[in-house]
């Protein structure tokens, strides 16, 4: 904290040898507790007399090392970007098996029969095992939405006893809230809303089981394609348009239905976390 | 947020120049540092751990599990879940004071593109690719100076 009251150390550093800057930089780095406005100083130094039109041209070694650099952190931004082709690709998969059963799903059918099939399908799409080290935790959650839609979804999700984030705070405003069931049971509770555009209807479910369930979801690895946000993995399969998300906690599992392109439904699923505004 | 390589290049050639390869958990603080997290978060610690766990041997830490390697390093109380929490929380912690730091330099091409926080493994794994980065540097320039030496050797 020294340097913090010399008003001249600043023209002291400028003026500095580049070997002496480096030492400072070097004993700051290994101090107890590295002063960090120190060490952006030093490396701004440093770095400034890099820029220098002499120290500008790359040695044949630097140059090497460079492309390397580059090319990996091109190949990373391509796997990156390609993972939500690939995404669609795998989905296009399960649609084959998704399909059969969302398309047999009458318009008409009435919430419970919708639920039950919904479950059966999922039961055997999709099977359990024990993913040790593969979920992650959550920074701090607030559920912060003016749709009072979701704000009742939620109201009743926590009514059920789930502490994480399983609602999004956010859908297309067309999605109008039908109906919120709340089934409490001592093995596993369940709120299952029912939304509709006038045309489709979406759904959130949330079952929570009280005690840890130490398994996650595993589809077909034919039909595998994941979505990882807030170290949470959804699990995505595509029919259509039609959208399912599932996801895990360690004592809750959780799922939306929803027909929309496919940008909303990232939105919708990071939406589960933060808000735009975030 | 587009790569600002110019500047990511004379900043990793300073610290090139600065640190040995054998200082590298030292260019780890200072590349922490520079991205602003706050070394009295928990998180921090574990970051350091995990990068430079994550940079000897990423296969091994992947199979292995890196959150429970770490955790392994700090002793009983800790969980894996902890490490990964406490990641999270000191990457945040940096990303959300970010104006004017090294993230444009660092993570490019990462979720902060779409205004959010890295995820824990896409932070490691950039910052894990700077380090790279820094040793092959600092190999040439060792190489460069053995070379040197050789020949005024031999004119000798």
């Amino acid at each position: 904290m020294q340097w913090k009251n010399n008003p001249d150390f600043r023209d002291e550093l400028r003026n500095m040898p580049t070997a002496q800057v480096r030492e400072l930089l070097r004993e700051e780095a290994r101090a107890e507790e590295p002063d960090g406005d120190l060490i952006r100083l030093l490396t701004d130094t440093l770095e400034e007399r890099e820029q220098r039109p002499q120290s500008k041209e790359l040695t044949a070694g630097e140059e090497a090392v460079w492309a390397r650099y580059k090319s990996s952190k091109e190949e990373a931004v391509r796997r990156r970007s390609g993972k939500l082709k690939r995404r669609i690709v795998q989905a296009v998969a399960a649609a084959a098996a998704a399909c059969i059963l969302l398309f047999a799903v009458p318009r008409a059918a009435n919430a419970s029969n919708f639920f039950e099939m919904i479950a059966r399908w999922t039961e055997d799409l999709f099977e359990l095992f024990n993913s040790e080290g593969q979920r992650g935790s959550k920074a701090e959650y607030i559920f912060q939405t003016d749709n009072e839609d979701l704000r009742q979804v939620y109201d009743a999700v926590v009514r059920i006893g789930v502490t994480d984030p399983a609602v999004p705070m956010w859908l297309p405003e067309s999605c109008k809230l039908i109906e919120v069931k709340e089934t409490p049971a001592p093995k596993r509770s369940r709120v299952h809303a029912r939304f509709s555009n006038g045309v489709r209807e979406a759904t959130v479910t949330v079952d929570f089981y009280g005690a840890e369930i130490a398994y996650d979801i595993l589809k077909d690895k034919e039909i595998y394609s994941d979505y990882e946000y807030n170290g949470t993995v959804h699990h995505i399969i595509k029919n259509e348009d039609v959208w399912t998300v599932i996801w895990t906690t360690d004592t809750m599992v959780a799922y939306i239905i929803i027909e929309c392109p496919e940008d909303t439904l990232y939105q919708i699923i990071d939406s589960i976390y933060t808000t735009e505004a975030d | 947020m587009t790569l600002n390589t110019d500047r990511l290049l004379s900043h990793i050639k300073a610290l090139a120049s600065t640190f040995s390869v054998s200082d590298i958990q030292y260019v780890i603080v200072v590349i922490l540092v520079e991205l602003g997290i706050p070394a009295k978060l928990e998180g921090y610690h574990f970051l350091k751990t995990a990068i430079s766990l994550y940079s000897e041997d990423s296969i091994r830490m992947v199979s292995n599990g890196l959150y429970a390697t770490v955790a392994k390093q700090y002793g009983r109380n800790i969980s894996k879940e902890l490490v990964d929490r406490g990641i999270r929380d000191a990457i945040r912690a940096g990303w959300e004071n970010r104006a004017g730091r090294m993230w444009d330099c660092y993570m490019a091409g990462t979720n902060c593109d779409k205004m959010k926080p890295p995820s824990n493994h896409e932070f490691i794994a950039e910052i894990v690719r700077v380090l790279e980065l820094f040793v092959g540097l600092r190999q040439a320039y060792e190489r460069e100076q053995w070379e040197q030496e050789g020949r005024y050797a031999v004119e000798k």
